[in-house]
């Protein structure tokens, strides 16, 4: 092996040439995460359950088919982990809340059949914002912890997958992004995040939060580890009528062509809005000018419909799950976290009136969207306005990042995409003066992830941001 | 658009079955009124001629590889 990083520094693309050539084993890699895991998870709070023994069982059998010349693809031998609303056979299956606490499932879902059937090796499970919905206080099995900083929040709703994944605690990580939930952890610990158009990627054995929302997507330490783990898990499944028929490109065509002749749109009211901190607007600018050399051209447009999403994704997503967890609201209101049970009431309780304007405004805002992506091949801007708040502020009580103004501050750069069930990737694009990772989000038109995968790609090589790691 | 107060709050949890006490139905009437007075704020006339998006799927029929082709 070359390389001076250790193993859980690693890029999957770098593992993988590794273990492809026998250089390292998959049980090798696999103990080298699981010792991070056994020394950093009781600080970090990234897992709630690590499948060891599930785990070298998979690594061993990688090695031998490697070893008989049946290699699987960049997957084959790669340890990842999963937020735990993703349904693993025989292991416990929380959606970090204590409703569930000792729910099994007894199925795979199809997620992890196609991780499996990509060679992968599943560490474990991962700690969440309480059944994917921002804001809790009290995680009952241990608080996410942002690596870079540990009493800063490393968002919501898939913590546990941004902090495993820039920790290195797994090799990449999925997560689920219904209104920024990838994108936006990722952001915060230094990572890229990919929401998928809204079904690209099956959902079948996958706890919901909004039906008409949910989406499954990578976090990893590069942009090509993305796409990779992308192409294992996209694709139709008879399983879920939301999954898409369309099919699967290949993704890693769309790597190391460069942006040249891409046409980027930078969205004036989200770079100017007052909310916006100066240092995540000046990293924005900034990597719009990398991409400008890069032989991007990059035009102002504007999205004027979009100051509304964030009251529109209130109304509507948790509208959805209000539905999803009437019984339990009814029955055990008492085992739900404070600020999740008070946002899942607010929202069975929503007019009518107020639904129906939000669906309104929802279908103006996909409007506009499509629109300027008729014009733009990508919209650039901020994943959110600020880095990572600390800890105690970052929760859905009165005052509190998830609650109120600040909440429809963030979600005014999350919720678009969401809404409109388009793609969307969040890249590195720098760091704040306390030394916190800065994110920047592009949108691309439905089923457009490779050319979300080749802007950020080329964006990503020239802006040098990967290869730093927190100190844990 | 006026705040909901506790004890609407709290005949709205009756009819739907949800149990709220005082301090509960404080919380809950300050979320959704911030929620409602968001949307009110939404112009009208922005949504003249719009449809709810009641069923949403983004297109099946879209190309796979919608980006620009190399210059």
């Amino acid at each position: 092996m070359n390389s001076a990083e250790p193993l859980h520094r690693l890029p999957i693309s770098a593992a993988a040439a590794l273990l492809r050539s026998r250089e390292i084993s998959a049980i090798e890699l696999t103990q080298a995460y699981l010792g991070r895991i056994a020394a950093l998870n009781d600080r970090l709070g990234a897992y709630i359950a690590v499948t060891a023994e599930r785990a070298l069982a998979q690594a061993r059998q990688a090695d031998a088919e490697i070893g008989a010349g049946e290699y699987r693809g960049p997957l084959h031998g790669i340890p990842i982990a999963v937020k735990d609303i993703i349904h693993a056979k025989g292991v416990p299956t929380t959606a970090g809340s204590k409703v569930l606490a000792d729910f099994m499932p007894d199925e795979d879902s199809t997620i992890i059949r196609r991780l499996d059937g990509a060679g992968a090796v599943l560490l474990g499970k991962l700690n969440l914002s309480e059944f994917a919905i921002g804001g809790t206080i009290d995680h009952p099995f241990g608080t996410p912890r942002n690596p870079w900083n540990t009493d800063r929040t490393a968002g919501g709703s898939s913590s546990g997958s941004g902090v495993a994944a820039a920790a290195g605690l797994c090799a990449g990580a999925l997560g689920s992004d219904t209104g920024g939930s990838v994108r936006g952890p990722a952001a915060f610990c230094g990572i890229v995040g990919l929401r998928p158009t809204y079904g690209r990627v099956t959902r079948q054995g996958v706890i919901p939060m909004c039906w008409s929302m949910d989406t499954i997507g990578p976090m990893t330490r590069t942009v090509e580890d993305c796409a990779a783990m992308l192409s294992a898990i996209a694709g139709p499944d008879p399983l879920d009528a939301s999954a898409a028929s369309v099919p699967v490109p290949d993704y890693a065509a769309a790597l190391n062509i460069g942006a040249r002749g891409v046409k980027i749109g930078l969205p004036t009211e989200m770079l100017q809005f007052d909310g916006l901190a100066d240092d995540v607007r000046q990293a924005v600018l900034q990597a719009a000018g990398v991409l400008e050399e890069l032989g991007a051209s990059v035009r102002e447009i504007s999205l004027p419909a979009s100051a509304s999403s964030g009251a529109a994704f209130i109304a509507t997503a948790d509208v959805d799950a209000a539905a999803y967890h009437a019984d339990w609201l009814r029955d055990r209101p008492q085992d739900y976290d404070w600020s999740t049970r008070t946002r899942l009431e607010s929202a069975a309780l929503t007019p009518a009136w107020a639904y129906i304007r939000a669906q309104r405004a929802r279908a103006l805002i996909a409007r506009e969207l499509h629109d300027a992506l008729t014009e733009c091949d990508a919209l650039l801007l901020p994943t959110g306005p600020v880095a990572a708040p600390p800890i105690e502020a970052a929760t859905g009580e009165p005052g509190g990042y998830y609650q109120g103004r600040l909440d429809l501050a963030r979600r005014r750069y999350t919720s678009p995409a969401a809404l409109a069930g388009m793609p969307a990737i969040s890249v590195p694009c720098g760091f704040d003066p306390d030394g916190l990772p800065v994110g920047m989000q592009l949108i691309a038109a439905p089923f457009a992830e490779p050319t979300l995968f080749r802007v950020a790609q080329a964006y990503e090589s020239a802006a040098g941001w990967v290869g730093r790691h927190p100190a844990v | 658009m006026p705040q909901p107060t506790t004890q609407q709050i709290r005949e709205l949890a009756s009819l739907a079955g949800l149990r709220l006490d005082d301090d509960r139905a404080e919380a809950v009437a300050v979320r959704l009124g911030a929620t409602l007075a968001a949307l009110d704020d939404i112009p009208a006339d922005a949504l003249d001629g719009v449809e709810p998006a009641l069923i949403f799927a983004p297109r099946a029929d879209a190309p796979a590889q919608s980006g620009p082709s190399d210059e």
